[in-house]
């Protein structure tokens, strides 16, 4: 047990007048030693430089080693097998070092930035994770040792660096975080919270290609925009032309560029072919960026199902009045007269359909909402295309079916006087069905949704396309 | 059964639809609709609102039972035949009683009113009868009103919670807050601020959808703590 007692290098462990006297030293310097040691602890916190004092004796340990004038603080490792500690350069032995025996210690000092490898690894010690000391070392003395004789000196501790790979404390959000079930969740639920951001991204994104055109636009009108203008379209057109040179000398490149471009596509998408992280919140910040991605693309997609339905409608807002009379024509052919064909092909200028908020101010999206009829909306919100769906180009037999097929609580409406022998127009004697589900939700979307959509999937803007009645026919 | 919401009738008020140039300017029966709210509010219904026009969904107007559970009323004019939804906004369980003891009283003062006649309620799903049903039907029904639906028959219409106004508020609220937050340490500033907008903007609609979520079962969730805090306000 004395062996462990390792005192200082060079000391005659015999020699117990010696000893004691040196241990009285270093009582007596220690309040000074342990003002220096928090200084040094306060600046190692501040620079993030390797301190470690696990136990209050070592953060004496290391103040009496830096008065000693070792350096800004020591680090003590154990050699029971007197190898040197290769490596460990960078520490200066501490005053008096020298032959190191067998239970001899260097004291040594430095830098943990620049220490070489862990001292504890290259000394061959093997340390418990958490203590200064090697397992090498004897671990120390009793503590039961009368007068403090068996109190630790500068070398009898070990004072290293934390070891970087310290597992922390063990603990349930710990085991929680690394909880395979934990990691799955985490994951889904990042996924599923990235969605809508990167849906908003996906409008920010269009709106920026719109700003760079515009910028581009813009620029042509300021001193010398028409030569950057040109200069800009030039560079492009080069490397369009460079890239195609190349492509005509291998044209397997396109089909690399081709498969390169589809597989960093898939990677930004696949949450299962990027890399997984071991712990849940990793997991969730992963998927998150995976969840933004998907909800980018959705948006896109929901453009792309939109571009049909407002080109058609633009279409038929443009083509009206010459397919008027085929309408007419269609209409009678589905057993009405000509008058109420006639009247029924009319453009639509009716109010539309309150789509997000009805008049009764009773409902939002369908969902009961009794408070809303506490509040004052302004007309020109509840009329706004915000709110109401009235698709391009219909007529007025057009719009009510529309109107049947959306709003459960639209059955019919009157007809001026004398047509349809005095009957009203009715979506059941027509035979008409509903939408239902999703597809009511999506025809009942107000057009301005859609055309931002549309413009989010095509990098249009928002409101670039008309929403007015001036767009409608006449 | 639950409440028949539809009803349609025959009523003796002038045609007060305007037309010009071969198109309806006005859509009538608001005459009608202001009848029916002077029978509402003498059934003891509070804050009848002036009929407001609905384009070719005719006339709106809203009322409150007992001062507190709203009534909707949609009249449709197909002269001299109309179409009445009279429909519950309380989104309560509460309202809901009260509203069918309000449709029995409302039913039967129609039945009473000689300027209404062949009055037939339908269902939400059949919605309004044809109007040929309508003029087909007896001036002197062979079941009166409270004979046709009694007290036994028809059930009260429990509000259903939906569950979308929860997921859709939990799921946008928390994309509000994670959103900014996993990116907060990014060094690109316009990329962070980018993300706070987005936060804002989805946490903004997602606590909207929480509100409309909480106010659908406000009779178990907010009741009960205004109880707790304001007992005699709550009794009102």
């Amino acid at each position: 047990m004395s062996e462990g007692w390792s005192s200082q290098s060079n000391d005659d462990l015999d020699d117990i007048d010696a000893w004691m006297a040196r241990r009285n030293a270093q009582l007596a310097l220690q309040p000074e030693a342990d003002s220096v040691a928090r200084n040094l602890w306060s600046q190692a916190n501040q620079s993030g430089d390797d301190l470690y004092a696990g136990n209050p004796s070592d953060l004496t340990a290391i103040g009496l080693a830096a008065l000693s004038g070792a350096g800004p603080y020591p680090t003590t490792a154990a050699n029971d097998d007197d190898q040197d500690l290769d490596g460990y350069a960078p520490y200066p032995s501490a005053p008096g070092d020298g032959a190191a025996g067998q239970d001899d210690t260097e004291a040594s000092v430095g830098g943990a930035d620049n220490r070489g490898p862990d001292p504890l690894t290259a000394a061959g010690g093997s340390a418990p994770q958490g203590s200064p000391i090697p397992g090498t070392q004897n671990p120390g003395p009793d503590p039961s040792q009368p007068n403090g004789a068996n109190d630790p000196s500068v070398s009898e501790l070990v004072v290293v660096g934390r070891p970087p790979d310290q597992a922390p404390q063990p603990g349930f959000f710990d085991d929680l975080n690394h909880n395979p079930i934990a990691q799955a969740v985490g994951g889904t639920t990042g996924f599923l919270i990235g969605l809508p951001a990167g849906a908003l991204r996906g409008g920010w994104h269009a709106l920026e290609g719109v700003g760079h055109g515009l910028n581009f636009v813009g620029g042509l009108f300021a001193p010398g925009g028409v030569a950057k203008a040109w200069n800009e379209a030039s560079a492009a057109a080069h490397d369009a032309l460079q890239y195609g040179r190349s492509a005509i000398v291998d044209p397997s490149r396109l089909a690399k560029d081709a498969i390169s471009e589809g597989a960093a596509a898939i990677h930004s998408l696949n949450p299962f072919t990027a890399p997984q992280t071991d712990t849940a919140l990793g997991e969730f910040g992963h998927e998150l960026g995976v969840g933004a991605n998907w909800g980018e693309t959705l948006t896109n997609i929901a453009g792309a199902f939109a571009a049909p339905e407002v080109a058609a409608g633009v279409d038929a807002a443009r083509t009206f009045a010459a397919t008027r009379d085929a309408n007419i024509a269609e209409m009678m052919g589905r057993g009405m007269d000509e008058p109420t064909a006639t009247y029924l092909s009319k453009p639509y200028k009716g109010q539309g359909e309150h789509a997000v908020i009805p008049q009764a101010q009773d409902r939002i999206l369908g969902f009961k909402t009794p408070w809303l009829k506490d509040v004052t909306i302004s007309d020109w919100i509840m009329n706004s295309p915000l709110n109401v769906s009235k698709p391009r180009g219909m007529s007025q037999g057009d719009f009510y079916e529309y109107h049947f097929g959306v709003d459960p609580r639209f059955y019919g409406a009157r007809l001026p006087q004398g047509l349809n022998g005095g009957k009203g127009w009715s979506g059941k004697r027509l035979g008409l069905e509903r939408y239902s589900g999703p597809q009511q939700v999506w025809v009942r979307t107000p057009g301005i949704y859609k055309d931002t959509a549309f413009g989010v999937g095509s990098g249009e803007a928002l409101g670039l396309l008309p929403q007015d009645d001036a767009e409608a026919p006449q | 059964m639950i409440v028949p919401p539809w009803a349609g009738f025959v009523a003796d008020f002038p045609d007060d639809q305007v037309e010009g140039g071969g198109d309806i300017q006005v859509f009538g029966g608001r005459n009608v609709a202001v009848a029916l709210g002077e029978i509402l509010a003498s059934l003891g219904c509070s804050r009848v609102s002036a009929p407001k026009a609905a384009g070719e969904m005719g006339w709106e107007f809203t009322a409150y039972y007992e001062d507190r559970y709203p009534i909707f009323c949609r009249l449709q004019s197909f002269h001299p035949v109309f179409w009445l939804l009279f429909e519950d906004s309380s989104a309560s369980k509460k309202g809901a009683v009260a509203y069918v003891a309000l449709w029995r009283k409302f039913g039967n003062a129609l039945e009473q009113d000689p300027r209404f006649h062949k009055i037939l309620w339908r269902s939400f799903k059949e919605g309004p009868p044809d109007w040929d049903e309508v003029e087909a039907t007896s001036d002197s029904p062979e079941r009166a009103f409270e004979e046709e639906f009694p007290p036994s028959k028809i059930k009260i219409d429990k509000p259903r919670t939906s569950i979308w106004p929860y997921l859709i508020g939990i799921w946008l609220t928390a994309s509000g807050i994670a959103a900014p937050a996993a990116k907060w340490g990014s060094s690109n500033l316009f990329h962070k601020f980018g993300y706070v907008v987005f936060g804002i903007i989805l946490f903004s609609i997602g606590a909207f959808f929480l509100l409309i979520a909480i106010n659908q079962n406000r009779e178990t969730l907010l009741v009960p703590w205004r109880q707790r805090k304001h007992p005699k306000r709550a009794r009102h």
